[in-house]
């Protein structure tokens, strides 16, 4: 098993601590990653603001009820797109598992006598885990999307849902290209993608099975939406004579109608791009006459999707796979990327996701990688609210008995003094009456600081310091500001 | 039931909470009605001060009817005393709103773009 599967599918229940604590203390990660997100972030917010302006948020709030009408209908829509699909000339495919998604993808290959394969990013086949399946079956499979060929090149596991390679900067890239493909070493960003460009379309000509996601299905019209920036979807579809797509149930919407909304809405939110350099619509086979693959398979997969149907989950199938509220995340900046939340979907939208599709109690520090601060609410360009999904799953961890006996005796303790206000005032009172007393710095303007908290606290004085309460509290301050 | 698609729709179907049938679906949302809702529709938030105690928030609705939601809310928890943040549209609102629910405003502050009062 490759160090990049031990990344995404480790041990289990996962402890996030010791990854975090890693990617903590390795500064060129911190870096590579805070100034990536940083910069698409402010892109995303200027994109959006530029285009929309005040309506932006309208415009999200729309793409999430289409979504969500969708999938409160998904048994008319995916049935129609079934349909339809078929009608026009692809052989549709159903798995309940991802197993079983692995198992008819390599089915239509070996059927086919398919013997290599190119394949563009689709986060459904990093799910299933296909790449292991086809090269334990002797079809080796080569990354078409720059990212993830790098990715692949280094044994190593996507750290971000659009730009897997967010972790890893040109050195390290140029030093793959020379251990790896035996080219000459440079730095230069055009000479290296000519470098892979060049390895990847002998690629392309050589293989026999092309392997593609979706990010829409249409219903209307059985229609299945690539969008790449690289064109090696194009690619992956048009070469090889199989073209299998395999895609999560949740990504069909009523129409082609919908669609400019959500391709305006994926390509600012994922890259400040107005639109997707490469944006196209494949519905069925081969026809008379044109270039393409002789078969068009779809494998449609649920792999615990369906169980994100109850009301209360519904929501979370909204998502269109942006990744911009990774890029908003102070917590995902802070833990160097994806790697620390030990799954595929990383970031805010993993943390939700990852427990509901792989048990909860088997990630149960992951809804708790969040500071609540809502970021990731404002950028989601589907509006999920993700904040409120992330304290569901903490209520459930409490119900579930999962908090530690200490935990348990601290917040009953902090309800028993919020239940009354005397009580809260006392306790506060003494609370910074001592903290003052044990701060161990004071900073030029005399303020008192803890460089070294006490007992449980001493996590947070790991890596900051920790201001000591104030002299005065804020109700102080303000019954002060009402008596005069 | 030996078609996967036909048992992938009737497993959709019962988390669903339908029956046997697909129900068919209205029509989904359209630009249009973006259009409208980004006429009338903007983010308010309200605290009030019961005594000391109650906090309550309205985070959002249209203009055109808030302040009569938010005179509502006032009368209903008998708020004497109310705290208003909102923006240069929705502040004066709620100030009216306030006023006609017989409270005093006594702090007028400006929404903030993180914390509780996030839109």
């Amino acid at each position: 098993m490759s160090a990049g599967h031990e990344i995404l599918f480790p041990r289990l229940p996962y402890d996030m601590a010791p990854r975090v604590g890693r990617a903590r203390g390795d500064i060129s990660l911190q870096q590579f990653v805070h100034q990536a997100t940083r910069s698409k972030d402010a892109g995303r917010r200027g994109a959006m603001q530029e285009a929309f302006g005040e309506r932006a948020d309208d415009l999200r709030r729309l793409a999430g009820e289409i979504k969500q009408h969708t999938l409160d209908h998904l048994d008319h829509y995916l049935g129609l797109w079934i349909e339809r699909a078929r009608a026009a000339g692809t052989t549709v495919h159903v798995a309940e598992t991802a197993e079983e998604a692995n198992e008819i993808c390599l089915a239509i290959a070996k059927r086919a006598g398919c013997t290599t394969c190119v394949k563009s990013k689709s986060m459904v086949t990093e799910e299933t885990g296909l790449l292991a399946k086809l090269a334990a079956a002797g079809i080796p499979t080569l990354e078409t999307d720059l990212g993830e060929f790098i990715v692949q090149l280094d044994g190593d596991a996507p750290s971000h849902i659009v730009t897997p390679m967010i972790h890893k900067d040109r050195r390290s890239v140029a030093r793959a290209f020379v251990r790896e493909l035996s080219a000459a070493y440079t730095e230069d960003p055009r000479a290296l993608t000519m470098i892979a460009r060049e390895h990847m379309r002998t690629s392309f000509h050589r293989a026999d099975l092309g392997v593609t996601g979706a990010n829409f299905l249409l219903a209307e019209s059985g229609g299945l939406v690539l969008c790449t920036n690289e064109g090696n979807a194009d690619l992956t579809v048009a070469c090889p004579r199989v073209h299998v797509a395999m895609v999560g149930i949740e990504k069909v919407i009523p129409s082609v109608r919908e669609l400019p909304l959500f391709l305006k809405l994926l390509a600012r939110s994922a890259t400040a791009q107005p639109i997707t350099v490469y944006t196209t619509v494949l519905t069925g086979g081969r026809r008379e006459g044109e270039d393409g693959p002789e078969e068009s398979h779809v494998i449609l997969v649920d792999a615990g999707r369906t169980k994100l149907l109850r009301e209360e989950a519904r929501e979370l199938l909204r998502c269109i796979r942006c990744g911009a509220c990774l890029n908003a995340c102070p917590v995902y900046r802070k833990a160097g990327g994806g790697h620390a939340y030990g799954a595929v979907y990383s970031g805010p939208i993993g943390a939700v996701l990852t427990p509901e599709l792989r048990g909860l109690m088997n990630y149960p520090d992951l809804p708790h990688a969040s500071s609540l601060c809502g970021a990731c609410f404002e950028a989601c360009p589907v509006a999920i609210d993700i904040p409120h999904h992330l304290l569901r799953l903490r209520s459930a961890l409490v119900a579930s008995g999962a908090p530690t006996l200490r935990e348990r005796a601290v917040m009953r303790l902090w309800g028993w003094a919020l239940r009354s206000p005397a009580r809260y005032r006392v306790m506060a009172r003494v609370a910074a009456w001592v903290l003052r007393r044990l701060a161990d710095a004071r900073d030029e303007n005399g303020g008192l600081w803890f460089r070294e908290a006490p007992g449980p606290a001493g996590g947070w004085t790991r890596d900051r310091d920790l201001p000591a309460p104030a002299e005065r509290s804020f109700r102080e301050l303000w019954a002060q500001e009402e008596s005069r | 039931m030996n078609d996967p698609a036909a048992r992938l729709l009737a497993r959709i179907r019962a988390e669903l909470g339908r029956g046997d049938g697909a129900a068919t679906p209205g029509r989904p949302p359209s630009i249009e009605a973006c259009r409208r809702v980004a006429a009338d529709e903007s983010c308010v938030a309200v605290f009030m001060e019961q005594g000391k105690r109650a906090v309550l928030m309205v985070r959002e609705a249209g203009t055109a009817d808030v302040a009569e939601r938010v005179a509502e809310e006032i009368a209903a928890v008998s708020a004497k005393r109310v705290v208003v943040a909102g923006d240069a549209v929705t502040g004066p609102v709620l100030e009216e709103a306030a006023k006609r629910a017989g409270a005093v405003v006594v702090r007028r502050a400006r929404t903030t773009r993180s914390g509780p009062m996030r839109r």
